[in-house]
């Protein structure tokens, strides 16, 4: 397995926001997390990177990393898009992008890989020497996801990257995780309220409420569930 | 202290039995109180007239530092003006409330003229901009010889004990300036209870946020200052009828600093810890001083970090603390 | 008539205040913190300096060592002492830097005593006149110091590794971490950077002035206001606002007969309230475009 959490209880102070979450991710595989606001999915997903108050048992790729800091946890090889992208808003994208790249060695592989992230997102590319601070959100949106790419995470968390843009430049941050999954093998762990759009990526889902997961299967079986149909399609 | 800085309530048939014996408490803290200055030496009630005077000061800037979160490097200027225009009322015959309305007028006059423009700026900037209150009072003070007795300062005898009283004049003036104090705390707690308060909260917590919610954030910026610039002229008043003296050292900015400083230790938002954190001005200096004469500036910064280091809520806040620690293991 | 001389004049004190002004803006771009002890962390460099050179080290050689000194000095005190407030209250911060202050004056006054000493000069006490002005060489050698310093800076923070993980950390720390930053170990390398451009200022100054533990005080006040003017996170800002502090007050303390000297401290003070109530943001700031 590449992420092995269980029992995880996790909140802010005395507050108590996860209490005891089962999940994994497989090598390769790609889950969603669903949820409506306030329901626990960014806590979930702080809690795995450390940056929130937590108990009970995180493993990533075998190697427990509940008591790990941040920085540490991110060297192992999780990138987290965290919500409201977090962009670097005085650096330029490129500089964005650089650093993203700067715990590797391997400097040359770094420009083909800023390459590639243009060529995955060819926004980003015309607005290179833009500061993060001038761009859109759907750009900011991608340069978040690559400056995490950069890094060469081996398994990518990803807060609601649906939030706050059109429909249209939802469909191609989207796209561009479907072309990560497939080209790449990207394992992906997703927090989402656009159910929709984030099972049409993932093979399996979750159902969070009030920081219980209510519901967990392969993401065909919870897209048929009426429960969710109901709360989450719109059906 | 008062009502909102109250522990959680206790249950109802406990305070409701505690309540006379809190009142009880009350009658005997303030008779302990009145009766101190008459067995203290005189060198005692200086000290403690000091610190009800700064404590003023610190109370004043607590309105525009601590609950409107303006940082200001000031207060000090405010002082010196009220201080000077006592002494300029004293030495030229007036009554002490004459004085008092001079120090205070002047005080809140400048406090509104500066205030106007500076509560454009933000932070950092407003801070330093108050900074140049001290710079420019300084020399203005060495200059103006006719009216402050230049770099030599002035001395005026302010008030003395009148006979009917009884009391030396030590004893007197800490129960005049303990009146006007406590006048002065009375004054700025009902202020801040309601509205303004609450207005002054919200500039603090985000200034964009708050008006956005309909609070006149500028109007409210000048007011906090304007509430500072008053306390800083009675807490000058005060520190003539302390003192009798009066010199530019009052209006450095070593001293606008050792105010903010103060408030710190002391607690913001809380009117006790604006007298804690005076009595730490006034009375460490003194204790370290007496520990190691030639390294008294080294241990007074050693005090103040460790007082940060182990209770960033200030003394008041280390006391509430205490204080409901205490009172579970009572209730236990 | 304003002299080509005083212009000089004020680009050679404005440099020094140039210099702490970046110490300030380094450590408010990495911390989101105004540090009050940098000019007396900055005098407590000078006091090592004199120290070395009393030990009979080559001047340059006591300013080279003085400087790595200070950057483990300014590291030490954010690992030990600031470490513990950042994120806390900004007031809190703030006043604990002013008890970091108190206890490096106290520190000079226990270690070298409070008596005056004199530090010698970095550069030859030749004059060189040029437009009609005559400046001496440790004029020269302040401004060109200043301006090497800021492209070196410059080029650190725009070309190198180091250079961009700091200002990954200082534009938004919680992703730096993500990222896999060490962010304390970067806030760490920054105040001691901060320290070292400090003790830079401090020993350009040291050999015009006489050594006391409050030195650096007023030079203090016109770095702070330098900064603020600057717009607090921009180095360049802060080193053209210096410079402009440097040249009016040189102007209007030589042309104004009311300024004198006990007034000049105030001067930039003025133009800082005059230029923030034009342009709050200062002269180079970027406008925080605040969310609700």
């Amino acid at each position: 397995m590449m992420l092995e959490v269980a029992g995880l209880r996790a909140g802010y102070g005395a507050a108590e926001v996860l209490h005891g979450i089962d999940l994994t991710v497989a090598e390769g595989g790609a889950t969603a997390v669903l949820g409506a606001n306030g329901a626990g999915k960014t806590t979930l997903l702080r809690a795995i990177t450390g940056g929130v108050r937590r108990s009970g048992r995180i493993a990533f790729a075998g190697t427990d990393i509940t008591a790990q800091r941040t920085d540490q946890i991110a060297r192992l090889g999780i990138g987290h898009v965290p919500q409201g992208r977090g962009t670097l808003n005085r650096l330029s994208v490129r500089d964005n992008l650089l650093a993203g790249a700067l715990l590797r060695r391997d400097r040359r592989e770094v420009k083909s890989d800023v390459a590639e992230c243009l060529q995955l997102f060819p926004r980003l590319g015309e607005r290179i020497d833009a500061s993060a601070a001038a761009l859109s959100g759907g750009e900011q949106q991608m340069l978040a996801i690559a400056r995490a790419l950069m890094s060469r995470p081996r398994l990518l968390l990803l807060d609601e990257p649906s939030l706050g843009l059109a429909p249209r430049v939802t469909a191609e941050v989207f796209a561009a995780l479907h072309r990560l999954r497939t080209e790449r093998g990207l394992t992906l762990l997703l927090v989402e309220q656009n159910a929709r759009i984030a099972l049409d990526l993932v093979d399996d889902a979750a159902v969070v409420e009030a920081g219980r997961l209510t519901l967990t299967g392969p993401a065909a079986e919870i897209a048929g569930d009426d429960g969710v149909r109901r709360a989450y399609l719109g059906v | 202290m008062t009502a909102t800085e109250r522990a959680p309530a206790a249950p109802a048939t406990l305070s409701a039995r505690a309540r006379p014996l809190r009142w009880v408490a009350y009658v005997v803290v303030a008779v302990a109180l009145l009766a101190i200055p008459q067995f203290a030496s005189p060198y005692t009630n200086l000290q403690l007239t000091l610190i009800l005077v700064y404590g003023v000061a610190i109370l004043g800037l607590d309105v525009l530092v601590g609950r409107a979160g303006q940082v200001s490097l000031g207060q000090s200027a405010f002082l010196g003006l009220g201080a000077y225009a006592a002494a300029y009322a004293f030495g030229h015959g007036w009554g002490p409330v004459a004085a008092l309305a001079l120090a205070v007028a002047l005080a809140g006059v400048v406090a509104v003229l500066v205030a106007i423009p500076a509560v454009r700026l933000r932070g950092f900037a407003f801070g330093i901009i108050t900074l140049a209150l001290p710079a420019f009072a300084v020399p203005l003070a060495n200059r103006l010889v006719d009216l402050t007795g230049g770099s030599q300062g002035v001395a005026v005898v302010a008030t003395t004990a009148p006979e009917w009283t009884g009391q030396a004049d030590d004893q007197w003036r800490l129960y005049l300036v303990g009146v006007v104090a406590a006048v002065v705390f009375w004054l700025v707690h009902n202020l801040l209870d309601g509205r303004l308060g609450r207005a002054l909260a919200a500039i603090r917590v985000n200034e964009a946020m708050a008006a956005a919610n309909g609070v006149a954030v500028h109007r409210n910026k000048v007011l906090a200052f304007t509430v500072a610039g008053l306390c800083g002229g009675v807490a000058g008043w005060l520190y003539l009828i302390a003192v009798q003296f009066v010199s530019p050292a009052i209006l450095q900015l070593n001293l606008a600093v050792s105010l903010l400083v103060a408030l710190v230790v002391g607690g913001t938002r809380s009117l006790l810890g604006a007298l804690l954190g005076a009595a730490f001005f006034v009375l460490v200096p003194n204790v370290t001083d007496n520990i190691s004469p030639g390294r008294s500036y080294l241990v007074n910064g050693i005090c103040l970090l460790v007082v940060l280091f182990f209770f960033p809520r200030g003394l008041a806040g280390a006391l509430r603390r205490l204080l409901t620690w205490t009172r579970h293991r009572v209730a236990r | 008539m304003i002299a080509v001389q005083q212009i000089v004049d004020g680009i050679t004190a404005g440099s020094i205040y140039a210099a702490l002004a970046l110490a300030l803006v380094l450590v408010y771009r990495s911390t989101g913190l105004v540090n009050f002890a940098q000019g007396q962390m900055a005098a407590v460099s000078v006091y090592i300096g004199w120290s070395l050179v009393e030990t009979g080290l080559p001047v340059w050689l006591a300013v080279v060592l003085t400087l790595l000194i200070s950057l483990v000095i300014g590291a030490l005190t954010e690992r030990l002492l600031i470490r513990r407030f950042e994120g806390q209250e900004p007031l809190v911060a703030i006043v604990a830097t002013v008890a970091v202050l108190i206890c490096f004056n106290g520190l000079i006054n226990l270690v070298w005593g409070g008596s005056v000493r004199a530090f010698p000069s970095l550069f030859p006490d030749d004059v060189v006149s040029f437009l009609g002005a005559r400046a001496t060489w440790g004029d020269v050698g302040t401004v060109a110091v200043l301006v090497g310093t800021v492209v070196i800076l410059q080029l650190f923070f725009l070309r190198t590794r180091l250079g961009l993980a700091l200002r990954t950390a200082a534009d938004n720390p919680s992703s730096a971490r993500l990222l896999g930053l060490p962010v304390g170990s970067l806030l760490l390398v920054g105040w001691g950077l901060a320290a070292l451009l400090g003790g830079l200022a401090g020993c350009l100054v040291a050999p015009s002035v006489p050594l006391q533990p409050n030195m650096m005080d007023t030079i203090l006040v016109y770095a702070l206001a330098a900064a603020v003017l600057g717009g607090l996170d921009s180095p360049l800002g802060a080193v053209v606002a210096a410079w402009l502090i440097g040249i009016v007050e040189t102007v209007a303390g030589a042309n104004i007969d009311v300024i004198g000297s006990d007034l000049r401290i105030a001067v930039p003070l003025a133009l800082l309230a005059l230029i923030l109530l034009v342009r709050p943001q200062g002269l180079f700031g970027h406008r925080d475009v605040e969310r609700l």
